[in-house]
Formats: C-alpha cells, sequence, structure tokens
C-alpha cells in the first residue's frame, strides 16, 4: 500500500463527514454561531472597550485602543496569523522560521519594556473625532449609571456598579469558551491515552484502570469538583477550574476509547499491518487512533458542553474565578442579589449559556449522525 | 437470581473500599494537611485553632503512619461514626440524617415527575417519527436540556415568586414562618408551594434526557421482528404500539435513573443553595466555607455510597424485569 493511496483513503473518511454533516441543518447554524463566539471571545478587545480604535487628535491619529491592550492580547494577536503565515511559507525553507524568530523577539521584548495603560479614561466624550468599538465600555469599568435596564447605550443594561453587562459577557465569552476547550483537551489526553492502552493491552492495567473509573463514577461530578477546590482551597485561577474540570471528566472518553480499541483490535488491518512488521506504537497511533476519532470527537463535543456547563455552575455558586476576570457564571451569581427587579442581569448571560451549549450540543449530534449513520434515529 | 444479587453485593465491596480510600487520601493530602503533617500551622488563609488542628489530628489519625490511620478512620466508619463537626461539635451523621429527607423529597418528586411526563412524550414523539409532532418535541426538549438550571431559577424567582411580575409562590426556604401552626393540609400545601419551583427547575433537565432515552428506545422496539409479526397478524395498531412495542422499550428506560443520579445529586446542591433549601446541598456548602473537614467528607460518602447502589439497584431491576437476560 502506498502512502498516497493511505492519504486518499484518509481523506476521504473526513470529507464524508464532512459532508453529512454539512447536510443537517441544525448542525451546520450551530457550528457558525460556535465560530462567531469564538470570533467575539478573540476580539473581545475590539468589541467592548472604552478606548477608541482611532481618535484624531492635535498630532494626528491616535490609536488609544492598542494601549489598553495586555500583554497576553498581543501575544495572540501577533502569534497566530504568525503560525498561519508560517504555514504557508512552509515551502520557503528557512525564511519563514527566520522572520518567526524575529519577529517573536520584536514582540517579547517591546512587551517587556511596556506597560499597558489602565487608565481609568475613556474616549465616549472626546472633543474631536474618534471610532470607538461597538460597544464603547470595558468590562471592569464602573460608571454613575446603575443598574440601568437595557437601552442604546448600554445593550444589555448595566450592574449594581454600573458596569456594562454587554461589555462583561463579550470578555466573559473568553473564559467560558476556553474553558470548556481546554478541560475537555485535558480529559482527552487522559482518557484517551489510558483507554486506549487498557483496549490494547488489556491485562491487569485494564482491570486495575477500569475499577478505579468505577470507584470515581460514583461520585457525583459537580460535588467531586466543589469538594476538591473546597478542600484544596487553592488560589482558583482559571488553570486550576480546568485542571479540576479536565481531571474529572476523563471517564467516559477513557471507556469510549477502550471499547473501541477492543472492537478495532479484533479486525483484520491491525494484525496485517502486525504481520508486515508494524510496533505498538505504529499500530496505535496509526491505524487504531485514526480509526476510533471519529466517536471520540463526538464525545468529546458533548464534553465542551458539559464543561462549559459545570464552569458556569462553579462560578454561579462562587467557587469559579476570582474577581477580576469575569465570566458568565460570575454576572449570573451578582444577579441573585438583585433578581427582584433587574431582570437583565441574569437574562442575558443566561441566555449566552444557553446558545453556547445548545450550539455545542447541536454540533455534537450531528457529527454523532455523520460519523456513523447506522445511529441516527430520524 | 438471589445469587446473582449475592455476587453483585460481594462485588461492591472492593468499590466502597475504594471510595472511602479516595475520599480519605483527596482530604489526607490537601495542602492544609501538609502543612498540619510538617507540624508547622496551617496555611495562611484559613489558619486553623488549636483546637480545630487536634480535632483534625485525631479525624485523620494524623500522628500516624497513613495505612493504620486510614484503618482506624475506616473501623470508625464501619460502625456508623463519621466524626464530630468542627462547627457544632454535633456528629456528622446525625447532621446528615436530619437533612436527607429534604433532598431525598426533591429528588425523588423530580424523578418521578420526569418519567410520568418524559416517557409519555418519548412514546408520542416515536410513533409520530419524523412528523411535527416529533420535531417539536425534539427541539422543546433539546433546548430544555440546555438551559442551565441556576439561570431558570433565577429567572423563575424574577417571574412568579416576588419579583417585579407575579407573586404566586414563595421564594426561598421549605416552608413559611407561621407553618408550625397550620393543621395538616394547609400545612401540606404549604411545603408543597415552597417545593414546587425547586422540582420544576430539577425536573426540566432529567426529563429531557429520559424523554431523548425513551424516543430511542420506542423506535428500536418499533423496529423489532416481532412489531412486524403483530402487525401482520392483523392486530389493531392500538395494541400493536402500547401491548408489544411499549412494554419491551420500558425495559431499558426503567433503569436510566440511576445514569441520572449523579447530575441530578450536582443539579440539587444547585438548587437548594438558591432557593435556601435546608438539605443536603446547602449543608455542604455551609462546610465548605467553614472549612468542615468531617462533614465534608461524611456528605461526599454519602452520596458516592448512594450513587452506587443505584448503579446496583438499576442493574438488578434490569434483570428482574428482562427475562431473556440471564443471571450467570
Amino acid at each position: 500500500m502506498s502512502t498516497r493511496g493511505h492519504d486518499i483513503q484518509q481523506e476521504g473518511y473526513w470529507q464524508r463527514i464532512g459532508r453529512r454533516f454539512n447536510e443537517n441543518a441544525y448542525g451546520r447554524i450551530a457550528f457558525r454561531v460556535i465560530l462567531v463566539l469564538f470570533a467575539i471571545a478573540a476580539f473581545a478587545p475590539f468589541i467592548a472597550n472604552s478606548h477608541a480604535i482611532i481618535r484624531y487628535g492635535d498630532n494626528g491619529p491616535e490609536f488609544p485602543i492598542f494601549r489598553s491592550l495586555e500583554a497576553i492580547e498581543w501575544r495572540f494577536l501577533i502569534y497566530v496569523p504568525l503560525a498561519a503565515a508560517v504555514y504557508f511559507l512552509r515551502k520557503r525553507q528557512w525564511l519563514p522560521y527566520i522572520v518567526a524568530i524575529l519577529a517573536i523577539a520584536a514582540t517579547e521584548t517591546s512587551l517587556a519594556l511596556t506597560h499597558p495603560v489602565n487608565d481609568a479614561t475613556n474616549d465616549r466624550n472626546y472633543g474631536g473625532s474618534a471610532i470607538m468599538p461597538p460597544i464603547p465600555y470595558s468590562p471592569n469599568e464602573s460608571s454613575p449609571a446603575q443598574f440601568s435596564p437595557p437601552s442604546w447605550q448600554h445593550w444589555c443594561g448595566t450592574d449594581y456598579t454600573g458596569r456594562d453587562i454587554a461589555a462583561r459577557m463579550v470578555h466573559g465569552a473568553r473564559t467560558s469558551l476556553s474553558i470548556g476547550f481546554v478541560a475537555v483537551s485535558i480529559a482527552l489526553l487522559v482518557g484517551v491515552t489510558l483507554g486506549g492502552l487498557a483496549g490494547f493491552y488489556r491485562g491487569w492495567f485494564d482491570i486495575a484502570l477500569f475499577r478505579f473509573i468505577e470507584i470515581l463514577d460514583c461520585f457525583p461530578p459537580l460535588l467531586l469538583i466543589l469538594v476538591v477546590i473546597g478542600v484544596f482551597n487553592s488560589q482558583n485561577n482559571m488553570f486550576v477550574i480546568m485542571a479540576v474540570i479536565g481531571l474529572t471528566s476523563w471517564t467516559g472518553l477513557a471507556r469510549l476509547v477502550r471499547g473501541e480499541f477492543l472492537r478495532l483490535v479484533g479486525q483484520p488491518f491491525p494484525q496485517a499491518a502486525r504481520a508486515l512488521g508494524a510496533g505498538d506504537i505504529h499500530i496505535i497511533l496509526r491505524h487504531l487512533l485514526p480509526n476510533a476519532l471519529g466517536p471520540i470527537l463526538v464525545s468529546a463535543t458533548f464534553g465542551v458542553a458539559s464543561a462549559i456547563l459545570i464552569e458556569s455552575s462553579l462560578s454561579f455558586l462562587g467557587f469559579g474565578m476570582q474577581a477580576p476576570t469575569s465570566s458568565w457564571g460570575d454576572i449570573l451569581s451578582d444577579a441573585r442579589l438583585y433578581i427582584d427587579f433587574a431582570w437583565w442581569l441574569a437574562f442575558f448571560p443566561g441566555l449566552a449559556i444557553l446558545i453556547t451549549i445548545m450550539s455545542y450540543n447541536f454540533v455534537g449530534e450531528a457529527l454523532r449522525d455523520a460519523v456513523d449513520p447506522r445511529l441516527k434515529v430520524k | 437470581m438471589t445469587t446473582y444479587i449475592l455476587r453483585r453485593l460481594l462485588l461492591l465491596i472492593p468499590t466502597l473500599l475504594g471510595i472511602t480510600l479516595l475520599t480519605y487520601i483527596l482530604v489526607r493530602c490537601s495542602p492544609g494537611n501538609a502543612a498540619l503533617i510538617r507540624g508547622g500551622g496551617a496555611l495562611g488563609s484559613h489558619a486553623m485553632s488549636a483546637e480545630a488542628r487536634e480535632q483534625m489530628i485525631h479525624l485523620l489519625g494524623l500522628d500516624k503512619p497513613p495505612i493504620e490511620a486510614y484503618g482506624d478512620w475506616l473501623w470508625r466508619l464501619l460502625h456508623l461514626d463519621l466524626g464530630q463537626s468542627f462547627v457544632d461539635h454535633r456528629p456528622v451523621a446525625d447532621k446528615i440524617l436530619e437533612r436527607l429527607p429534604l433532598t431525598v423529597v426533591l429528588m425523588g418528586s423530580s424523578l418521578i415527575l420526569s418519567y410520568l411526563i418524559a416517557i409519555p412524550l418519548g412514546i408520542a414523539a416515536a410513533i409520530k417519527r419524523g412528523q411535527v409532532l416529533d420535531r417539536t418535541i425534539s427541539f422543546v426538549v433539546f433546548s430544555l436540556y440546555s438551559i442551565p438550571s441556576f439561570a431558570m431559577a433565577l429567572m423563575l424567582i424574577l417571574l412568579v415568586a416576588g419579583g417585579d411580575y407575579l407573586n404566586l409562590l414563595p421564594m426561598f426556604g421549605k416552608e413559611s414562618i407561621f407553618a408550625e401552626d397550620l393543621s395538616f393540609f394547609p400545612w401540606l400545601w404549604d411545603r408543597i408551594q415552597h417545593l414546587i419551583l425547586p422540582v420544576f427547575c430539577l425536573t426540566y433537565g432529567t426529563l429531557a434526557s429520559i424523554s431523548r432515552y425513551s424516543r430511542v428506545s420506542m423506535l428500536d422496539a418499533l423496529g423489532q421482528d416481532f412489531i412486524r409479526t403483530a402487525r401482520a397478524k392483523g392486530l389493531p395498531e392500538r395494541l400493536v404500539l402500547f401491548r408489544h412495542a411499549l412494554r419491551n422499550a420500558l425495559i431499558p428506560i426503567i433503569t436510566i435513573f440511576a445514569l441520572d443520579l449523579p447530575g441530578l445529586i450536582g443539579g440539587a446542591i444547585i438548587i437548594e443553595g438558591i432557593f435556601s433549601l435546608p438539605g443536603m446541598g446547602q449543608l455542604i456548602f455551609m462546610s465548605l466555607d467553614a472549612q468542615d473537614i468531617p462533614t465534608i467528607m461524611g456528605i461526599t460518602l454519602v452520596a458516592a455510597v448512594v450513587t452506587l447502589f443505584s448503579y446496583l439497584l438499576a442493574d438488578i431491576l434490569y434483570v428482574v424485569v428482562d427475562p431473556r437476560i440471564s443471571y450467570e
């Protein structure tokens, strides 16, 4: 079998999944919704910011928005396009790498030398002409307009210190989306590795692992996460939450991967590969894993939905991220005290969570039908 | 049959041991304890009083080697001694027992309601497969499934419980202040009114998952050969659906409560918090806030053991209901 023939076959599989996925209207729309949500999260500082994008002062045009960016936002802005550029220029031998190294060096030095201007000023009432972002408020910027209901100034209203809910939600999208993504990546890493090894080698490792999974599955997930966070009493930064959610939600994936591997090992092609002299690692990575990837992807998509739900529950209960980081659950949590009159505090973040979770669930559903049409119930 | 159940009960023992071991390790490895073992005080944010440190050392046997300490703790556990609360020095078992009924009522009524509503919905969707009714039910159920219960709870409080709009139902608590003086039926009505919103918030998610499951199960049953036989021999459609298909479709559905239980426990924690219901969920928050380690451990153990037994119950029910499955 030539490498080329192998490639074409692989491509065909994913193309078929893509085509079947696109036939599902809900899935197609939901996937686009998720892309839009990610775009909002990625460009949050340009969508909701109290600093103008461009303003014309006495000294010519100024770009105050860029002065307010944090180092991590600069890195994101520069490195993502850089990675894309390196990828497209990879045929040019050393050139893209030299450029990349120079760009990284230049970025890091200038980041080390400058500090973001976190002034409380805003350009909303700037005298000259200025172009503002669509939501001209920063997420943590208080204003005298407390509890103002949704209006043209504040699309989703303001909270008890007059912070703009729309701006907080745009920035909170970053937390919620990245937590779902990273937590599931951690769960994938653990679950696929352990489940795969158990399914491939079986024996004592398999037995021990599944005894352990049986025990772990007896603890209700939210309770387990609350107890871990509560007892360890850690400084809850985003990464702790991601790790805890990831490390408590891999059991389903491990079960799935083990089952798939057990099924695949019995089929002729791993045995053929073995007869041709392939080692264990080659068989696992090249033959078994690609064939199990479809169901894994489906399960991971549903996993993202539940990770986002768990994160927002944790933030709602006050066990989530600490103060300056806003997440949708946080805003809802603030809403609890004022719920008898300030409906917008609960409605908009609730809606955002609903739309996100629903989109992931629809994508998961459509993917499942695309990966294995036999399971399709329609 | 009896041997099957006995064997399953014996197999529970290692899992139960695992649950206790995991709980013990979790608490013993926490940073606060690490500091205690090293002999220093606890870490800054939750500095303990000397008394609390004494209790902690006694509870976890920190002055003994780990294995011996775990053995001691397990031995006390076997005598249903979960230790004493750090907060009010009452036995943890008592604290849990007095709060358990409310949580059980909450979760039980929510489960029963979910089943009562979800099965007809799922069956109807399966019978009208692909038609408008099916698509509507599926979409509504799917949306319900994605609404976070706490957001729903807040919106409901706003809309019907004393917010700017309607004031039909009480906002929080398990009973009104004057409930003690009421005679039985008004008292019961008062209780029910306080439970309507929490039960609703817990129910709709479970309902969604059970109805999706029943739809699949019913479709599965409708595709079987004996349904074709039943239709071929001219049975009325009503008999085919309800006597032949439904009975077979119900077999997997009756065991699904076990799969939903861990999620339901999580939901109950949140909902009890929001509606200030004095159940287990509220207790866990109070204990986490106060770093009341014995109570935290007790609740975790109870929740895990209850889940384990519900898995077992589901497995046994499955075998009891379906005569095709052998006990071997």
